[in-house]
């Protein structure tokens, strides 16, 4: 005979093993049923005879749980149904609390209820649904044509023209869509409401700059440089072969015209070698000179940029270290210099910081070739 | 022939009756019915349509203390549980005149 722990366990077991058949039944349904199984199999085991089991008497857990689906008068969910009672079950309180919310606030505007209030409002929705299209779309192809976000179509007479039809014809077709949708199906509407409120919300994000105040006009990159590989410098540097920095030098293509490379505009105020600034220390001949300025009528803007032009030393940035100098420290004596006639003479730079002679033979330290 | 889909139609009815003379508990109402020739049905089937049957009003428990073991629930006909079982009397005769009348119908040959 089955002792009394045993039968317990045996029917726990049993229950435990009907429960998982009857997963899927709605919770109210379930609930009920399990509610009051324990009771009544220990109502059918305090009957059973010595020696018998649960299932002998009431066959598997499984077909015990058929039965009672089919006598519950419930069909088996499906999946999806099950998806959307369990997503319903859980959002009800919201729904629930948002309804009697809404209700409220249609309530303090005259109205009977929400849905009341939300008829009233439809037509609105469909002019404001109808606006924010035609507005997205003259936006968006106002980027595509200009390259630019933020252009407004408005600042002319035919964009005026288009966005005013665009606007009337979106605001047109979003009306008529609004007073066809009662003859749709249920499915054609919703999928229809769900796209106008991703369109909204799209156009809230897009715009919403305009609501900040920084609507921010960025031009979009399409063209191509034309492979200028010198657009970025700002400054030239030129060294000769002892490392030694050359100033007022003038560079020339193969054909003898001014190479235009750098920007003066780059320079501080303050030390701000004017190109076009004639050099009262330099003749035709690259001599020094003591002559004032205006003896020497030498149009500089015929040799291009006059470099470095920038005073050495102005822009800490531009400042080389030793170990970012491409040239390699000469030996004493080794160097020759440049006889360029476009080559200043280094001993009369008055930008140089070093006397002529040291500056010949020492290792460059701040000074390196560089660019900037 | 398996009757016990033709019995699932019938459970409500069966079960009120059983109940309309005398109250009773799950298991109890199961030996009733066995003993009645209803063999077909299972304890799944009753205890199932008992809750069903309590759910819709037409049956109310109580809980009575057992000598021999553990407490019972004992479910007893309500009004509604009457006047429903009425109805679905009602309606079984009819049915089952009409359905004398289509067997009693001399078939050909």
């Amino acid at each position: 005979m089955t002792d009394a722990p045993n039968r317990t366990s045996e029917i726990a077991s049993y229950l435990a093993a009907v429960e998982r058949h009857l997963g899927d039944l709605p919770e109210p349904i379930r609930t009920d049923l399990m509610s009051e199984l324990d009771l009544h199999l220990a109502e059918v085991a305090a009957d059973l005879g010595p020696g018998m089991a649960l299932r002998d008497l009431l066959g598997s857990p499984e077909s015990y749980a058929r039965e009672l689906r089919e006598t519950a008068e419930v069909q088996k969910e499906p999946a999806a149904a099950r998806i959307r009672r369990s997503l319903s079950q859980t959002f009800a309180p919201v729904l629930t609390r948002s309804k009697t919310v809404a209700d409220r606030f249609a309530a303090s505007t005259g109205h009977e209820d929400a849905a009341e209030l939300a008829e009233r409002l439809r037509p609105g929705w469909w002019v404001l649904r109808g606006a924010v299209v035609a507005a997205l779309f003259v936006y968006w192809l106002a980027s595509a044509q200009f390259g630019v976000t933020g252009y407004s179509y408005f600042n002319s007479i035919p964009g005026l023209i288009f966005g005013v039809a665009m606007l009337l014809l979106g605001v047109w077709a979003s009306i008529k869509i609004g007073m066809k949708a009662p003859e749709w199906g249920r499915r054609r509407r919703r999928v229809t409401a769900a796209a106008s409120i991703a369109i909204v919300a799209l156009a809230a994000l897009q715009f919403s700059p305009i609501m900040t105040g920084a609507f921010p006009t960025t031009y979009v990159e399409t063209y191509y440089d034309g492979g200028d590989d010198y657009g970025w410098v700002t400054d030239v540097h030129v060294y000769d072969e002892n490392g030694r920095r050359l100033t007022g030098v003038y560079l020339f293509d193969q054909n003898g015209d001014p190479l235009w490379i750098g920007d003066p505009g780059a320079c501080d105020e303050s030390g701000w070698n004017d190109p076009f600034a004639q050099d009262p220390e330099v003749d035709e001949f690259g001599q020094a000179v003591e002559s004032p300025v205006e003896e020497y009528e030498v149009d500089t803007s015929e040799l291009g940029y006059q470099y470095p032009l920038c005073a050495p030393g102005e822009n800490p940035a531009a400042t080389p270290t030793p170990e970012e100098d491409p040239t390699a420290t000469p030996a004493p004596g080794e160097g020759t210099r440049s006889e360029d006639p476009a080559t200043q003479n280094p001993d009369a730079d008055p930008t140089s910081p070093l006397p002529a002679e040291a500056d010949a033979t020492a290792t460059p330290t701040g000074d390196a070739p560089t660019t900037k | 022939m398996d009757r016990s889909q033709l019995l699932k139609g019938l459970l409500d009815i069966i079960v009120l009756r059983v109940l309309d003379n005398e109250d009773g508990y799950g298991y109890e109402i199961l030996n009733r019915l066995r003993s009645s020739g209803f063999d077909e049905l299972g304890d799944a089937s009753v205890y199932g349509t008992l809750r069903r049957l309590y759910r819709a009003g037409y049956l109310s428990t109580y809980v009575q203390p057992s000598e021999s073991g553990p407490h019972r629930k004992y479910y007893s006909l309500t009004e509604p549980g009457r006047k429903y079982l009425r109805q679905a009397r009602d309606a079984w005769e009819d049915v089952s005149a009409k359905m004398r009348i289509l067997f009693e119908t001399p078939t050909k040959g």
